[in-house]
């Protein structure tokens, strides 16, 4: 069945870190503090999903490239290498936005953040921060980029399509005596962040780039939602409202209307997957002695729970596209520890052992799919393929088809940009 | 030598255009057959002074020489002064050997007067060769004389009135020390003046009657200066200056292990300054100028990151003009024989490099052109067998336009090796 996502599920702005794949390959690193709650938009790892708003599949990715020092443009329609820049602080940790038609790459690193187009121009500390990127929310086709770093500075910047700053303005965590505990982008240019005193604020983000003394909230102030400690936000594209969760609760919030729609409990379940793409959706770990999982989703105005097949022991990353009646997921056989055996933040990468991706027809959990992903590489995925990036420092890069396995090769990209010691 | 001019005729003289002089040896090694002619007549001088060094001496009393004791491996006797033999009688040592032929059969009245002409006009013989009164000539093509009615096959021929030996180069270089030392002497004794003329084959020669008795007196003196110049030592004294080789070769082939360095090699990752192989030549020198072709096959790797290698094999081909010069003048010496030889080459070279890690294998090939200027030093063995090393500069690089990696125009190359001059 042919289908389409209408959004990037990871590839509108992949955002690669530091791709040491020598480092990943001998087992898991140590869990991360800084997993998926608590940021604004995707968290920046070895490769960061980040959802754009229109939910179109990114036509080009971007990559740091550790071997060559700097950020490489690929066209992964055609596998093609568009553009290369080195980097300034080749020694630092670079993560990486994505335009999605190649226009433009965005390095963030420790304090810095240049912008290289594939016109040439290099645009370098459009707006300044103090800390290490953490996250980011990015809207290709509203201009939008919310980067969020260490320090709970949240840098805001209007770029056009040319990779030009348009606008910017960097703004901190506080807002109306409480502090931002997570958030994301709309599509509406609407920055929604959940307070640490359990508010939503709705912040509009041209405004408060025009403004740099406050934040320019819709509705003038932050509402309080009922939850306390939110620590997560996804977006539901094309509508107003935005899943949002808790350790007891997960709720439906429209922030338009200002109002839960709905809640649900879940006291005493074990989460095992924050899942931003496409539709926004949490997994949990069946009862004790079960071995299946339960993907729990908005469906209108109601929460809805469906047992997902019998997956592999660990999910890594999870889609899902609702009204396409699909969910593909990526899962490995390994297992963290007796006592702690899952991952549950959205990475594909994290661990490298007998990775499969397997894609579901969602209504009945009819198996589309079943690849396996090469554990020497760091992949991500797209609606409709597999990108993986091999520990090649002369450079080597696959696109699978997800839908029939086929493949597409990039090599040697590197070599040009190979330097001396 | 009477009417030499009349009744020798040397057939093959007649087509002498092929004779060529002996070198002067001054500083450019030599030609073929001036070593073994220099060293024949070092020989021949050193003997005859050796002669009447030993006539000077003063004589021991005229004690019975002890028999030697049959049961010694060894003979410890004191050794014997050479004069106190005659000079024209076998040694033991020479019992069986060729050069006895010409002595063994002769009467005492004979033999005394052979060996009163080497110890009374010995000196005046030495003269002879020292001054060099006759000037020896080569020739490739066979000669022979007329005798009466009969032609006679021979390996020199003496011409008094031109001052001139005519020697066939290919059979000289054939024989033996000792052959030589009595084909010379014997054509040098016809400048030994006797009478109103100079010695020569025809006629009787004191107690040597007959036709030929003038040349049965000059066999025996030829050959019994050979047979001294052993007991005088030379013919050892001389052994390695034979056997080594000779750099008058005309043809050389070389083989030698060779280093390419590339100075300022760019600033590419994937070049590779050092490159090692071998080298494969072979020249043709006219005198001392010469031609060659060359074959250098070079290999380098480098490695680079963690996992990338790169491996890139050249092969040069090359033509060149040479000229050699011997900067030491003795060419019977080991450095008067050692010789450098500059040349400016021309190169074809062909490159291949691959470069990979562990997902990509590739790899690139290039041409280019050079030409090289160097220098290299022959030091001689034995057998024509000889040492060399080498130094040049290359001007001319290459490059690999995908890798992407571009050399330096500027190289140095050293190459050790053995060539074998033929």
């Amino acid at each position: 069945m042919d289908f389409k996502f209408k959004r990037v599920l990871m590839m509108t702005a992949s955002i690669w870190a530091a791709i040491v794949l020598a480092a990943c390959s001998g087992g898991p690193p140590a869990i991360s503090t800084a997993a998926d709650e608590d940021n604004v938009g995707q968290r920046l790892q070895s490769i960061t999903p980040v959802v754009d708003s229109n939910g179109d599949e990114t036509q080009a990715i971007a990559i740091y490239d550790e071997t060559a020092k700097g950020v490489h443009r690929f066209n992964v329609e055609d596998m093609t290498h568009l553009g290369f820049n080195y980097v300034s602080e080749p020694d630092q940790k670079h993560f990486v936005v994505a335009h999605p038609t190649g226009n433009y790459a965005i390095d963030l690193t420790y304090k810095h953040m240049t912008i290289f187009t594939k016109d040439g121009n290099v645009f370098r500390d459009p707006v300044r921060f103090q800390s290490t990127p953490r996250s980011a929310a990015y809207s290709a086709s509203q201009g939008y980029l919310a980067m969020y770093d260490e320090a709970q500075t949240l840098a805001l910047l209007k770029i056009n399509s040319d990779g030009v700053v348009v606008k910017k303005a960097a703004k901190g965590p506080r807002i109306g005596g409480a502090m931002i505990k997570a958030g994301d982008l709309d599509n509406a240019g609407h920055l929604i962040l959940a307070l640490d005193n359990g508010t939503i604020a709705v912040a509009d983000v041209e405004a408060s780039i025009d403004d740099p003394s406050q934040w320019i909230l819709v509705g003038g102030a932050p509402i309080a939602s009922g939850m306390t400690n939110i620590d997560w936000v996804a977006p539901i594209f094309g509508t107003t409202r935005v899943l949002l969760h808790s350790s007891t609760t997960v709720g439906l919030w429209d922030y338009m209307a200002r109002t839960m729609i709905a809640t649900k409990d879940i006291t005493g379940r074990t989460l095992v997957k924050f899942a931003k793409q496409h539709d926004p959706h949490l997994i949990f770990a069946g009862g004790s002695g079960s071995t299946s999982k339960t993907l729990v989703y908005a469906n209108g105005n109601v929460f809805e729970e469906r047992t997902i097949a019998n997956t592999q022991y660990t999910i890594l990353t999870s889609v899902l596209n609702v009204a396409a009646n699909r969910w593909q997921m990526v899962g490995s056989d390994y297992r963290m520890s007796v006592t702690r055996d899952f991952i549950f933040w959205d990475d594909i990468n994290y661990v490298k052992t007998n990775r499969r991706l397997r894609a579901y027809r969602f209504s009945d959990m009819l198996a589309l799919q079943d690849l396996a992903l090469d554990d020497r590489g760091e992949s991500c995925l797209a609606n409709s393929y597999l990108f993986t990036l091999m520990p090649a420092e002369l450079g080597f890069a696959r696109r699978q088809n997800v839908e029939d396995g086929s493949e597409k090769i990039l090599r040697r990209f590197n070599q040009p940009y190979i330097r001396k010691n | 030598m009477k009417n030499v001019e009349l009744k020798m005729t040397v057939t093959a003289l007649l087509f002498l255009g092929t004779a060529a002089s002996a070198s002067t040896f001054v500083g450019n090694g030599g030609s073929s057959g001036d070593i073994e002619l220099k060293v024949a007549t070092n020989q021949i001088v050193e003997s005859l002074r050796k002669i009447q060094k030993s006539l000077e001496e003063p004589s021991t009393p005229a004690k019975a020489r002890p028999p030697r004791n049959e049961d010694d491996d060894e003979d410890d006797r004191p050794p014997r002064k050479i004069t106190e033999r005659n000079l024209c009688e076998c040694p033991e040592s020479f019992k069986n050997h060729s050069m006895c032929n010409y002595v063994r059969d002769l009467d005492d009245q004979r033999r005394n007067y052979c060996d009163k002409f080497l110890r009374e006009r010995g000196p005046e013989l030495e003269r002879i060769f020292a001054r060099e009164t006759a000037h020896v000539q080569w020739t490739n093509d066979d000669m022979s004389v007329r005798e009466s009615e009969d032609a006679r096959a021979v390996e020199g021929v003496a011409n008094v009135k031109t001052g001139t030996i005519t020697v066939n180069l290919p059979r000289f270089l054939d024989m033996t020390a000792y052959q030589r030392i009595f084909l010379l002497t014997h054509e040098h004794m016809h400048f030994v003046k006797e009478g109103a003329g100079y010695l020569q084959d025809e006629g009787a020669q004191g107690p040597f009657k007959g036709a030929r008795g003038g040349r049965e007196f000059i066999n025996a003196v030829s050959a019994s200066l050979a047979m001294a110049a052993s007991e005088t030592g030379a013919i050892e004294r001389y052994r390695g200056t034979l056997s080594r080789s000779k750099g008058y070769k005309s043809i050389w082939f070389d083989g030698a292990l060779l280093g390419i360095s590339t100075s300022e090699a760019g600033t590419s990752p994937y070049l590779i300054g050092r490159q090692e192989g071998i080298l494969l030549g072979a020249k043709y020198f006219f005198g001392d100028f010469g031609v060659g072709v060359s074959l250098m096959s070079t290999q380098g790797k480098m490695s680079l990151l963690n996992t990338i290698k790169g491996e890139e094999q050249t092969t040069y081909a090359g033509v060149g003009a040479y000229y050699r010069f011997f900067p030491f003048s003795n060419p019977l010496s080991f450095w008067g024989q050692s010789h450098a030889v500059v040349g400016l080459r021309a190169l074809s070279l062909s490159s291949r490099y691959r470069l990979r890690d562990d997902f990509n294998d590739d790899t690139y090939t290039t041409a280019a052109s050079a030409f090289d200027i160097g220098c290299s030093y022959y030091i001689p063995f034995k057998w024509g067998l000889w040492a060399f090393a080498q130094l040049n500069y290359l001007q001319g690089g290459r490059e690999f336009k995908d890798l992407p990696a571009k050399y330096d125009n500027n190289s140095t190359a050293f190459a050790l090796g053995v060539s074998y001059g033929l």
